[in-house]
């Protein structure tokens, strides 16, 4: 099922689903396919559950995308933030 | 039935006797009244009429009347007098103290036709009586039945709500049960969250359709599920319980453990208002859901609004029974009565019960009202330790599972595994690290053991989608194959142990090799990492093929 996305010219704003694991792949590649946004903020508000492929699919987009394009990762669940700060992802993400 | 015939004219009571022969009743003739009443008093049987003479020497009729009366209390024997006299203040009498009168010379068609009036409305009487007895003892039983329902809703409601020096709460129902819900649990990390509920309608019926809600909010606040999905797995519940036309309004909020951050899922609720610790209006928390049980499940949204909050600012949540509170001139106490009286008051909360109270005044309250109070402030770390389980209190389990290929391609087992973990008391709050590492592991036995599959395919350009349409691939294609799961559970002096063994039937790698070629930016190797850092331990065995965890919680 596509995920919900906001667009405007430079921003790139996605929201997952509740749970962000390797079934999400396609899905999340759909969502940023073909554009290239300066700023992208992915909503975790509804997500429960992330596993080490959701890590995995993050650091694709970041390369996908371009390393200097800035991702944020938002609303994240304390669960979710654990793995982030534990993977020492806010090296490449904003956290919040 | 039987008929009493009193008349001291030997002649008469022959004639009146033989016409109560003539239709069929059984009769007692008396000459006199105190044949009668000694008659009566022997007897002990009530007669369905009396038929007695006024004038007679000794003792009259309307004397023979009150004394029958006096014999059968609580009954209704209809007394038709006999009388030769037409003068009006008789014939009144007669039928002050009696129900009848008729006159002599008697016509005996009239006198039968009266009878069975008389006998038809003590019929009546006799069911009414009964219908009365049978309505007694029926309400009876209902109001016991009622007092038990009481306590068991008494004791959910007690069980689920937390004292909490920050938190004031309000509920009064409308009749003898509330169809609002409040509930209140403590989430992971000591989180807050509570839910405040308005089943359409009120009463019983109200009630006992918000029931499931109960034990539904609470397990799932306890492993700190966001909000929104909450919402939804209740919503579910309700969709297949709640007949159609009946919904619930829901506000469930969760706030973190610092008192300033809080994520929302209002559906059919009034706006919340939010006071700043000076008493004026800071935030409102407007509803962006229609009601429970109104939506099925793939129409459901679990967005959810985020909200931050300064220490001291005040959290008001309440059901539609403050603004629609009704006067004596059926006039609504309104939403802007409502803030006005918030803001104008130094306890806001205790002013605006006795506002609504006052404006009512006296009036039947015409909705449930529930009213709660928030003062935002960080958690008291001492209720967060009150949490933990004590040690030696878990029961020691073991339980493997030995998945084929047929479980392994067409089943997915670890949400199942996870959900019979979240079940163990005492885990609960660990679930997810247990789950996530639990995952990690199986999907390392899988991709890496069983499909062969190699982590060095996400480093290429496109790998990761290249690696994942591979995965898919070979699981479908897989013919052979095992995985092999061990999870033991021991509860120690100090603390509680779980280990998780994973063993799967491939060939192995070479975890050197994994552990060497692990660098923050690369795509492959995270999950490793990942259950190192989550797990107290992790340890591989026959070349790999087998991975051991132990957490001590």
């Amino acid at each position: 099922m596509a995920l919900k996305t906001e667009k405007t010219d430079d921003t790139l704003k996605i929201y997952l689903n509740d749970r962000f694991d390797f079934d999400a792949v396609e899905d999340f590649r759909e969502a940023y396919k073909g554009l290239s946004p300066k700023q992208v903020t992915v909503d975790f508000s509804a997500t429960g559950y992330m596993d080490s492929s959701g890590l995995g699919m993050l650091l694709n987009m970041h390369r996908t995308l371009g390393e200097h394009v800035n991702i944020t990762l938002a609303h994240c669940q304390p669960a979710v933030k654990r793995i982030l700060i534990i993977s020492r992802f806010e090296n490449f993400f904003t956290v919040t | 039935m039987s008929i009493v015939i009193i008349e001291n004219s030997a002649d008469d009571l022959l004639i009146l006797s033989a016409i109560v022969k003539e239709i069929g009743f059984p009769y007692t003739a008396c000459n006199s009244g105190r044949a009668a009443l000694e008659h009566l008093a022997s007897d002990n049987q009530r007669p369905d009429l009396v038929l007695t003479d006024v004038f007679m020497p000794d003792m009259d009729g309307y004397e023979v009347a009150r004394h029958i009366k006096s014999l059968f209390p609580g009954t209704h024997i209809p007394i038709i007098f006999i009388t030769a006299s037409k003068e009006i203040p008789t014939l009144q009498q007669c039928l002050e103290i009696g129900d009848d009168f008729i006159n002599k010379p008697i016509l005996p068609e009239i006198l039968v036709a009266r009878i069975s009036a008389h006998l038809r409305t003590s019929t009546l009487y006799k069911t009414l009586n009964n219908q009365a007895i049978e309505l007694e003892k029926f309400r009876s039983k209902v109001d016991e039945e009622l007092r038990i329902v009481d306590r068991i809703f008494e004791n959910h409601l007690t069980s689920s709500s937390i004292g909490f020096p920050n938190l004031r709460m309000h509920m009064s129902a409308m009749s003898a049960f509330n169809g609002d819900v409040l509930l209140s649990a403590l989430g992971p990390e000591g989180s807050f969250y509570i839910m405040i509920g308005d089943v359409t309608g009120h009463g019983l019926p109200a009630a006992v359709a918000a029931i499931p809600t109960y034990g539904a909010f609470r397990t799932m606040a306890s492993k700190g599920l966001p909000v929104g999905t909450i919402a939804y797995e209740i919503n579910n519940g309700l969709i297949s319980a709640m007949p159609a036309d009946m919904m619930m309004a829901a506000l469930i909020m969760r706030i973190d453990n610092t008192g300033q951050e809080a994520t929302v899922w209002s559906g059919g609720m009034p706006s919340m208002i939010v006071l700043d610790k000076y008493g004026a209006l800071a935030q409102r928390i407007h509803a962006t859901h229609a009601p429970l049980s109104m939506l099925p499940s793939d129409r459901f949204s679990r967005d959810i609004q985020h909200f931050n909050f300064d220490i001291g600012d005040r959290i008001y949540l309440f059901t539609d029974g403050i603004e629609e509170a009704e006067s004596e001139t059926g006039a609504m106490f309104g939403e802007n009565e409502m803030i006005k009286t918030l803001t104008s008051a130094v306890d806001p909360f205790k002013s605006l019960l006795e506002a609504v109270d006052r404006f009512r005044s006296g009036e039947q309250q015409s909705d449930d009202v529930t009213l709660v109070e928030f003062t935002c402030q960080p958690l008291d770390l001492c209720l967060m330790e009150a949490q933990k389980p004590a040690p030696g209190s878990i029961i020691p389990w073991h339980f493997e599972a030995k998945l084929t290929v047929h479980h392994i391609r067409d089943i997915e087992p670890v949400p199942t595994l996870s959900k019979m973990l979240s079940a163990v008391k005492g885990l609960e709050r660990h679930q997810d690290i247990i789950s996530t590492v639990l995952s990690e592991l199986y999907a390392n036995a899988l991709e890496h053991g069983l499909l062969k599959l190699d982590s060095a395919i996400k480093e290429q350009e496109d790998g990761f989608f290249h690696f994942y349409d591979l995965r898919k691939q070979r699981l479908s294609e897989l013919e052979n194959g095992w995985i092999y799961i061990a999870i033991d559970c021991y509860s120690g002096a100090e603390n509680t142990a779980v280990y998780i063994t994973v063993h799967d039937s491939g060939e192995g790698f070479s975890i050197e090799d994994v552990m060497k070629a692990q660098s923050s930016n690369r795509l492959s190797g995270r999950g490793i990492g990942l259950i190192k850092t989550l797990a107290d331990g992790l340890e591989y065995s026959k070349n790999g093929t087998c991975a051991r965890v132990h957490f001590r919680l």
